[in-house]
């Protein structure tokens, strides 16, 4: 389709819905695209809720995801997916909120590494009001990561 | 100490037997000043109040020697390890010498059974790095079963200034006996729970006794947080449930899952998992490792014990 449309004015929407994608799919379908487009999006598995809310204007479109419940075993893909759509639909940092999490483990603390990781070296994950012990466990971890930053409170 | 100063191109794990003040001396700064040791960069960790000693007797040489109190580096055995990859790290390519002091007469039963599980760990973690690695052992303080252990942990013995290969060194992988004896029992009054899927609950069982036993906000949240991983290694890596106990004496509080897993690696979860490893026990059992302040491990085909020992803040006001 890229190819096809490549050298006409036309512009085409293709409609994934994300519950019907795991994460390698869906993974698979953003690198398809030159452009993701998502709106105020809502995730939920098991005690983990994640709202991600598109902000900004122009050039830069930074993505922000608000956190909250408890990110355990029971939380499925539902993180990496909205850290997925999140890096692939902004061109700006990623900002996780994690002011209303009440337990974080260390599978939650990988997935922000991991995508910190995937993202191009001009943008950052950004952890906003990150708990002691997840500061604790990134630096114990991850001494040396580049692409994530933990924002002081 | 001649012979294994002049050729570092891989691991020399001496233990050095000494009793007073003199002869230790004598043999820590011999190891880190005579032949070729002049040139190499050194890392001493011994209890805090010898260090002052060992600096004094370097003389002018002290510069190029890092120095650590092994009370505060090595109070849980397994921070040793990391601590001295580090160093061998900042100075890879370089031959290097490290003095490491981790049992001393003043430690409990457990910290000493765990520190002598180090001592044979650095045969095997270290095997392939140009270091000469020398421990004092305290021949007046120590009792016969330790001072034993450590012909089985090292190599080679010094005392008295003499070298010699000890005919006990049981080889890198395999720990002395004491180590892997069975862990004194669980006390009647602990708290139990089975659980499979339910983390929710056993976080909810570690927040409420840590609490109890008079752990501190911080604290708490650091142990439910590592209780926490060790119930998702028993989800991840085995079919069946787990076991979780918890106790807490005056000094500590002391959780314990036992499961039905087989943990193969004895260096698993002593050195910190590559940045982009992505799944496995790994980062579980290495942070258990990190926040808890002695972790006994024991394991075998019909499954693992994992008991966590943290410490509970003085002044108690209990």
């Amino acid at each position: 389709m890229n190819e096809v449309c490549a050298t006409r004015p036309v512009t085409g929407l293709c409609q994934y819905d994300r519950r019907d994608l795991d994460v390698r799919r869906l993974t698979e379908s953003v690198g398809l695209h030159p452009k993701v487009v998502s709106t105020p999006m809502v995730f939920e598995t098991g005690l983990l809720r994640i709202v991600a809310v598109p902000c900004g204007s122009g050039a830069e479109q930074q993505v922000w995801l608000r956190l909250s419940g408890e990110a355990d075993a029971s939380s499925g893909d539902a993180l990496e997916q909205a850290l997925v759509l999140a890096g692939a639909s902004g061109t700006g940092d990623v900002h996780v909120d994690l002011a209303d999490m009440r337990f974080i483990d260390v599978r939650a603390a990988r997935q922000f590494t991991q995508a910190a990781r995937g993202l191009p070296s001009d943008r950052r994950l950004v952890l906003h009001n990150a708990p002691d012990v997840v500061r604790r466990l990134i630096g114990l971890c991850w001494p040396a990561l580049t692409g994530l930053e933990v924002a002081n409170v | 100490m001649s012979e294994t100063a002049e050729a570092p191109s891989k691991l020399a794990h001496l233990a050095m037997f000494y009793s007073g003040t003199d002869e230790y001396l004598a043999g820590v700064l011999g190891f880190l000043r005579d032949g070729p040791a002049r040139e190499q960069p050194a890392f001493v960790a011994v209890p805090g109040h010898k260090l002052g000693v060992i600096r004094d007797g370097l003389n002018g040489q002290a510069g190029r020697v890092a120095f650590a109190d092994m009370n505060e580096m090595g109070r849980n055995p397994a921070w040793i390890i990391p601590k001295v990859a580090a160093f061998l790290d900042a100075h890879a390519g370089q031959a290097v010498r490290y003095v490491g002091e981790p049992i001393w007469a003043t430690r409990t039963e457990a910290e000493i059974q765990e520190a002598t599980r180090h001592e044979a760990l650095i045969n095997l973690v270290f095997a392939d790095r140009a270091a000469a690695i020398l421990c004092p052992y305290d021949t007046a303080r120590l009792d016969a079963g330790t001072l034993a252990n450590a012909e089985h942990t090292h190599p080679t013995l010094v005392s008295g200034g003499a070298e010699r290969a000890s005919a006990a060194y049981r080889g890198g992988a395999l720990f002395p006996d004491e180590c892997d004896l069975p862990l004194p029992p669980v006390p009647a009054d602990a708290v139990s729970l089975s659980y499979r899927d339910d983390l929710a609950a056993v976080r909810a069982v570690a927040a409420e006794h840590a609490r109890r036993g008079g752990l501190g906000g911080g604290r708490t949240d650091e142990l439910v947080f590592l209780v926490n991983e060790l119930a998702t290694n028993t989800l991840d890596h085995t079919q069946a449930h787990g076991t979780l106990h918890i106790w807490h004496t005056r000094e500590e509080i002391i959780v314990q899952v036992r499961d039905r897993g087989h943990i193969a690696d004895p260096l698993a979860g002593r050195r910190r998992p590559p940045a982009n490893a992505d799944h496995g026990h790994g980062h579980g059992l290495w942070l258990a490792h990190q926040l808890g302040d002695l972790v006994e491990l024991r394991t075998g085909p019909s499954g693992t014990t994992i008991r966590v020992h943290v410490g509970v803040p003085e002044p108690l006001s209990r």
